[in-house]
């Protein structure tokens, strides 16, 4: 099983060698920029100006700049989680083959591939450490528990992303890998529609556009990814969990295909 | 011992059906798997590997069912596919690493010995290989985790007659240890004639023919006769039947009977390409 991992990262190294570079160079100078741009540049102009605005409070102007870190974090995930590109890679050289005649069980087969995923989300947060170290240290926009429990929490959604492609590419079967991943994004969009479906609908049943509602909902998702990254945790361990015997079982049904 | 034991196996893929599969190999010979392409073979090599699931059946190698030991019986098995499943961009090099952390007897000087056998560079991607070199790796792969039974699919299909050939010395060398086994799947059967001790024939996914290679050529043979002398023949005794322009062709299947029976007909030796075709036509 151990070989399979060790397969997944030469596939990734040999083609994502530049992209991980490229990824760990962009994260440093994008952290560098926020840090030189938040104490002396423009992102410190606009907190001002938001600040001397009297709709916005100093946390909500705070909550904005973090949502801004918030993109910038999940690009090391996005680009290191390349889940499609192991399958692609695998499926391209007819790997399967190979595999199902190797000392291993399907279940450990796919337990491979979700450790290989694993493993590669640990690599996406050595990365972001990097700019949580850097803006915790050098600005006043958010301390560092507060940034790494949003990276914890976005690790754990990419996570469930890249588990619930897995199970979806086992599902529509090989090719179908983009479709795979357009499943897993839909699947989770409707379920975050679903938890927050209340709001929602109170915001469309408004008559009158309330700037102040938006901004609390938005600062809210941001508590949330910040102070409550262990629910993350625990929903991607169910995912995990849920994605893996799914797989397991689609793979059974499948042998020979897949 | 037999160290393959299929038993009535059944796979039903709707426009295709392994019907009833039954044969088994003895421990320490080759059997030539034949029949032509989408016979059947690759199907029952899938499945006395475990990669399909039979609809019905039994599987056994080295005596243990492959449906429930299968990840500890492929440990001594070594496979080689008609084409190479290995990454284009992986080396020997990565291979050797790969495989040294799945198999538990996986030999690294052996693998590296072949390698250099083979004349197969380590650092090399395999995607620049040439088919040949690929089905040399293939094999690399296969011998060195002390594999006691190799299965071949079409190794030998698509290689010039002097990479066939060196890969048929190769399969000798390996079969000279007592305990090792193989199951060679081709379609080109003048490879079998050279290295089988059993053969296995399969047409639309049932097997027709089962049994010792030298007992199967010495039974049957081509009975050259006209077309007037085609009814006194017994039908027990033909196979099929071949109409030319001055004669008929007939295989038939005890050879020494009509040598008996019809003293005046002519009856040359059969080979497996021979057998093969008048079966299936």
């Amino acid at each position: 099983m151990k070989g399979l991992i060790i397969k997944d990262f030469m596939c990734l190294r040999r083609q994502q060698s530049v992209m991980f570079l490229y990824t760990i160079i962009v994260t440093i100078i994008l952290s560098v920029m926020f840090v030189l741009s938040s104490n002396h540049g423009n992102i410190s102009h606009v907190m001002d100006g938001l600040m001397a605005d009297s709709s916005f409070t100093a946390s909500d102007v705070e909550h904005v700049v973090v949502d801004e870190i918030i993109v910038f974090m999940l690009l090391p995930f996005a680009l290191v989680l390349d889940v499609s590109s192991i399958i692609l890679a695998d499926n391209k050289a007819g790997f399967s083959k190979v595999a199902a005649c190797l000392p291993v069980t399907l279940s450990q087969r796919v337990l491979a591939r979700f450790m290989s995923i694993g493993l590669l989300s640990v690599i996406g947060m050595a990365i972001d450490l990097i700019m949580v170290i850097l803006l915790s240290v050098f600005t006043d926009i958010a301390g560092f528990m507060t940034l790494l429990g949003i990276m914890v929490s976005l690790a754990c959604l990419m996570l469930i992303l890249s588990f619930l492609t897995i199970m979806f590419s086992f599902l529509l079967g090989s090719g179908k890998e983009e479709y795979a991943q357009l499943a897993s994004v839909f699947t989770i969009i409707v379920v975050v529609l679903l938890f927050n479906i209340k709001s929602i609908v109170s915001i469309f049943k408004s008559s009158s556009p309330d700037v102040t509602s938006y901004i609390k909902s938005l600062n809210s998702v941001t508590d949330f990814l910040a102070d409550k990254s262990y629910v993350m945790l625990i929903a991607m361990l169910v995912v995990c969990g849920f994605c893996y015997l799914g797989s397991v079982k689609i793979a059974e049904n499948k042998r020979g295909i897949i | 011992m037999n160290v393959i034991e299929i038993k009535g196996i059944t796979k039903d893929y709707g426009d295709f059906k392994l019907d009833n599969v039954s044969f088994s190999i003895p421990e320490g010979s080759v059997c030539g798997f034949i029949g032509q392409n989408g016979a059947g073979k690759t199907t029952t090599i899938k499945a006395i590997l475990d990669i399909i699931k039979v609809d019905a059946g039994e599987v056994l190698v080295f005596g243990k069912d492959v449906a429930k030991d299968g990840a500890v019986i492929r440990e001594d098995i070594g496979v080689v596919f008609d084409e190479m499943g290995f990454h284009e961009f992986m080396t020997g090099k990565d291979i050797n690493i790969m495989m040294k952390n799945i198999y538990k007897n996986w030999k690294e000087e052996v693998f590296f010995d072949y390698l250099k056998k083979f004349s197969l560079p380590s650092r090399k991607p395999c995607g620049e290989f040439s088919r040949g070199m690929r089905m040399k790796l293939q094999i690399a792969v296969a011998l060195s985790h002390d594999a006691k039974l190799l299965i071949m699919d079409e190794p030998t299909s698509g290689l010039d007659p002097i990479v066939r050939n060196e890969m048929i010395q190769i399969f000798r060398e390996y079969v000279v240890e007592e305990d090792h086994s193989m199951l060679l799947s081709s379609h080109i059967t003048g490879d079998l004639e050279k290295l089988a001790d059993e053969v296995v024939f399969i047409n639309q996914g049932k097997i027709f023919l089962a049994g010792n290679k030298d007992e199967i050529l010495e039974k049957h043979g081509i009975l050259k006769c006209r077309k007037d002398d085609l009814k006194k023949i017994s039908e027990a005794l033909i196979v099929n039947y071949d109409v030319e322009a001055y004669g008929v062709s007939v295989l038939v299947n005890d050879r020494d009977a009509c040598r008996k029976l019809y003293p005046d007909m002519v009856i040359e030796p059969a080979n497996l390409e021979e057998i093969m075709l008048y079966y299936v036509r």
